[in-house]
């Protein structure tokens, strides 16, 4: 078998073409397509890195916000129960003077109502005492009674001055 | 020389009591009275209400020993500030 170097030549030039041709229009396009798409992927991730940090850098601030709120709250509900509790203090403390008073003046009226109630049911007592006292006395003197009750007034009739 | 006491008037002089007053009583009471006042005109009523004794009224002042009066102060001791 003989060996034909023209055909093998021929191959090797048509090889040589193709593969110019192929690294012109192939591969070049390929590399190129793949180092943009490379390119956009480091870009997307950085930029994904760098929204991940900004992300954290918010939820950072976020919490320390949150946290600050949280002590702002705490010290404002702190501060109301105090003053809630002063308020407290005072309003019972005005209420049990107030109540004070007012038993003092309850008590003041009682006592005033009693005295007065008393001084009446003394006064019909002895209204009672002195019209049963009459009414008895009426009743129970005899003629001669009344006579020497008169004539013991004389005496004392001639000892007082009229003129 | 002799001074003539001037006429006067008599006094007028009521006497109540709660009976009437027997004779020698009224005369006993105008003799007591006429001492002191002279001429006297003694008018005596009865007022049952004054329960016993006598009250003499000479002109303008009031002479109260009835039992009614008695038990009046007897009232206003017991209850001094009372409303009868």
């Amino acid at each position: 078998m003989e060996i034909e170097w023209t055909q093998i030549l021929i191959q090797m030039v048509n090889f040589g073409l193709i593969v110019v041709v192929l690294t012109k229009l192939v591969y070049k396009p390929i590399v190129k397509i793949l180092s943009q798409r490379t390119d956009r992927i480091a870009s997307s991730q950085l930029d994904a890195d760098k929204t991940r940090q900004q992300n954290q850098t918010t939820s950072q601030a976020a919490q320390a916000e949150l946290l600050k709120a949280k002590q702002t709250a705490e010290q404002i509900i702190r501060e109301a129960q105090k003053e809630a509790r002063a308020d407290a203090a005072k309003i019972l403390a005005e209420a049990k003077i107030q109540a004070k008073k007012q038993t003092e003046t309850e008590r003041q009226q009682s006592q005033a109502e009693m005295k007065a109630e008393k001084k009446s049911v003394l006064g019909k007592l002895a209204t009672l005492v002195t019209q049963t006292t009459a009414q008895v006395l009426q009743n129970a003197l005899s003629s001669k009674e009344q006579h020497q009750i008169i004539a013991s007034q004389l005496k004392i009739i001639k000892g007082v001055r009229f003129d | 020389m002799t001074k003539t006491k001037p006429a006067t008037a008599p006094v007028f002089v009521t006497v109540a009591s709660a009976v009437p007053l027997t004779p020698a009583e009224l005369a006993t009471l105008a003799d007591l009275l006429s001492r002191q006042l002279g001429s006297i005109t003694l008018k005596p009523i009865v007022k049952p209400q004054l329960v016993a004794g006598l009250t003499l009224t000479v002109t303008d002042r009031t002479l109260d020993l009835s039992i009614k009066h008695r038990l009046e102060l007897l009232q206003h001791q017991l209850a001094p500030h009372a409303q009868s």
